[in-house]
């Protein structure tokens, strides 16, 4: 059901814009012999798909991983971003913009800084000798904090004129730069980190319980908990890395399919990546037909997903935790 | 499983000896109660006899296989651990919750099959809890989740079963509910079951053989009755005993009050 209106409304997606393509084009271009313009089919191979993809993965990636963060942490307000990849990414793509690279360069540093701030939060607890899920959560905080006050050193240096904004603009989350070439690059990652949290999702059922409890169960903790970790990272980076902070859909997402399929990771991690990569397709094809000017991702995710999910809470009777 | 210790100490890195010279034996069938004051290493017995954490000293014997050469996947079926009921962050249904006992037959990627869902719904028959189907661990009650807690360990179908205080913080009526399906479980299901309590009616009741835990990490092992007499409780716990015996339907019930001790003496208040 969730999958036919997802494709239904990706069509969709695919034709409006500013440059409108009749679906009748569509169809003559995958179907009759691909005869149409050139300019049509330039903005549907080289803009519209891509960035239909890109936010269908984004979505799907996001809510996946906090769907995994919160069995995780045992924690319902875990996000992808507990353990500060975003705040790194943040940093990383700030630098980037900063030092005047490309497109594709400012991705790389997003995506490495991302990386770095986990490893960062795992040389913390090592540190300590003691590696229990509560000093991963305090290192993440700690990691995310140093990074965010990284990030606004890096705007208080840049040039107000002209690079500032750039870099305002680029945290608040768009899928205006996708290209052809940079889903090509980021999107495995997206596409392999979300594949191994669907398939582990029977798996976090038993990750969320103590840990004595999950060990007499069989499971190895390190090797699960390092292997959700991995993956979330993979999506999370990358994500913020091609796309800037998209805040809402790692926290809410899982909590909407939560309170619509209770807390069983079987169903409410497939729950969370098809309503995730919907949501996000939604919004974003919101932030550009809305106004003539493209309106940030984020700042919509929280205008659309608000009302959103206070109606479901008010049908649902609320978090069934 | 037949389950031998010998010898077995306990001491954190830090030094501070937990258990010293521990040594018992039980197999299928048998009821194996764990008594002693707080902190006097009663959940540290059962962490290390569970794995989570390695013996300083001295050997256990799974079958006759010393533990450091069992299969550790074997061992993880073959053995089950009830916790204390407690409130779960996230509240499966009840039948999740048992589902999860199949968790060690399981490979990594995969969920539980039909099968493994008869075997789930057998061992909530066995446990008498088939009219929670359907309902959320947090919407029943503590004796509830209780039975939930042992049906998910029984779906592990496993040979040994290790429950931590099970009827503590319940009801005398949810007291004598686990304490009775205990007794059943491994008399029908011939398990071996050890577990830890603060009742010593309770191991009189139905415990075979005890594990009183006395000061200093040392302990008694043997038959219930011959244990848990007024001199050893005395000694474990810092505390004189009365005792109550009568006979119900046949069957003995013994009472087991504290009372100070007439005289103090110094002894270790922990």
């Amino acid at each position: 059901m969730t999958v036919l209106i997802t494709v239904i409304f990706a069509v969709y997606a695919v034709c409006v814009g500013r440059f409108t393509i009749p679906p009748a084009e569509l169809w003559k271009e995958f179907f009759g012999g691909g005869s149409s313009e050139a300019n049509v089919r330039t903005v549907l191979f080289q803009i519209r798909i891509p960035r239909v993809l890109l936010s269908l993965f984004a979505g799907a990636g996001l809510a996946a991983a906090g769907c995994a963060f919160q069995s995780l942490f045992a924690n319902p307000l875990a996000t992808p971003d507990t353990l500060g990849i975003a705040n790194g990414a943040s940093f990383g793509a700030a630098l980037g913009i900063l030092l005047g690279m490309k497109a594709i360069g400012v991705q790389v540093t997003a995506l490495l800084f991302g990386i770095l701030a986990v490893l960062l939060v795992f040389t913390v607890i090592g540190g300590t000798g003691r590696s229990s899920i509560i000093m991963a959560v305090l290192a993440g905080m700690v990691i995310s904090s140093l990074f965010s006050a990284l990030v606004s050193l890096v705007k208080f240096t840049a040039d107000p004129q002209d690079v500032l904004p750039v870099i305002t603009f680029w945290l608040m989350g768009s899928f205006s730069n996708v290209t052809v070439k940079s889903l090509l690059y980021g999107s495995p990652f997206i596409l392999a980190g979300t594949a191994v949290l669907f398939l582990l999702r029977h798996r976090l059922n038993v990750l969320s319980l103590p840990e004595d409890e999950a060990r007499a169960l069989g499971v190895n903790l390190p090797l699960l908990r390092g292997l959700v970790i991995a993956a979330s990272t993979a999506v999370t980076a990358s994500v913020v890395a091609m796309c800037g902070v998209i805040g809402w859909v790692g926290l809410l997402v899982p909590h909407t399919a939560r309170m619509l399929f209770g807390n069983n990771n079987s169903r409410i991690m497939p729950a969370s990546i098809l309503s995730g990569g919907l949501f996000m397709l939604v919004t974003d094809t919101a932030a550009r037909c809305i106004s003539q000017s493209e309106i940030p991702v984020s700042i919509l995710t929280a205008v659309i997903g608000a009302p959103l999910f206070i109606l479901l809470l008010r049908r649902t009777g609320g978090l069934r935790l | 499983m037949k389950l031998k210790a010998e010898n077995c100490s306990f001491a954190y890195p830090s030094g501070r000896q937990i258990l010293k010279d521990i040594s018992f034996e039980t197999d299928r069938g048998h009821i194996l109660a764990v008594l002693g004051a707080n902190g006097a290493g009663k959940t540290t017995l059962l962490r290390c006899l569970l794995g989570f954490m390695k013996w300083t000293s001295g050997t256990v014997y799974y079958d006759d296989v010393p533990s450091e050469k069992a299969d550790r996947k074997e061992f993880r079926k073959k053995a089950a651990y009830v916790p204390q009921a407690k409130t779960m962050t996230f509240p499966y249904e009840t039948q999740e919750t048992v589902l999860l006992g199949r968790t060690p037959y399981l490979s990594l990627f995969s969920g539980p099959s039909k099968k493994d869902m008869m075997i789930a719904e057998e061992a909530m028959k066995d446990c008498g809890i088939m009219h929670l189907a359907g309902r959320k661990c947090s919407e029943i009650s503590g004796g509830e989740l209780q039975l939930v807690l042992i049906a998910r360990a029984l779906a592990q179908q496993p040979e040994l079963l290790i429950m931590d205080e099970p009827e503590t913080g319940l009801d005398f009526r949810n007291q004598l509910a686990v304490l009775n399906l205990t007794e059943k479980l491994c008399h029908e299901k011939n398990l071996t079951v050890i577990f830890n309590t603060h009742y010593p009616e309770h191991a009189l009741r139905i415990a075979d053989q005890t594990l009183l835990i006395t000061g200093e990490g040392t302990c008694l092992y043997g038959d219930t009755e011959k244990i848990l007499t007024d001199e050893n409780m005395r000694k474990a716990f810092g505390v004189d005993i009365i005792r109550f015996n009568e006979t119900v339907d046949g069957k003995r019930y013994s009472a087991v009050i504290p009372v100070p001790l007439q005289k103090e003496e110094p002894h270790d208040q922990r």
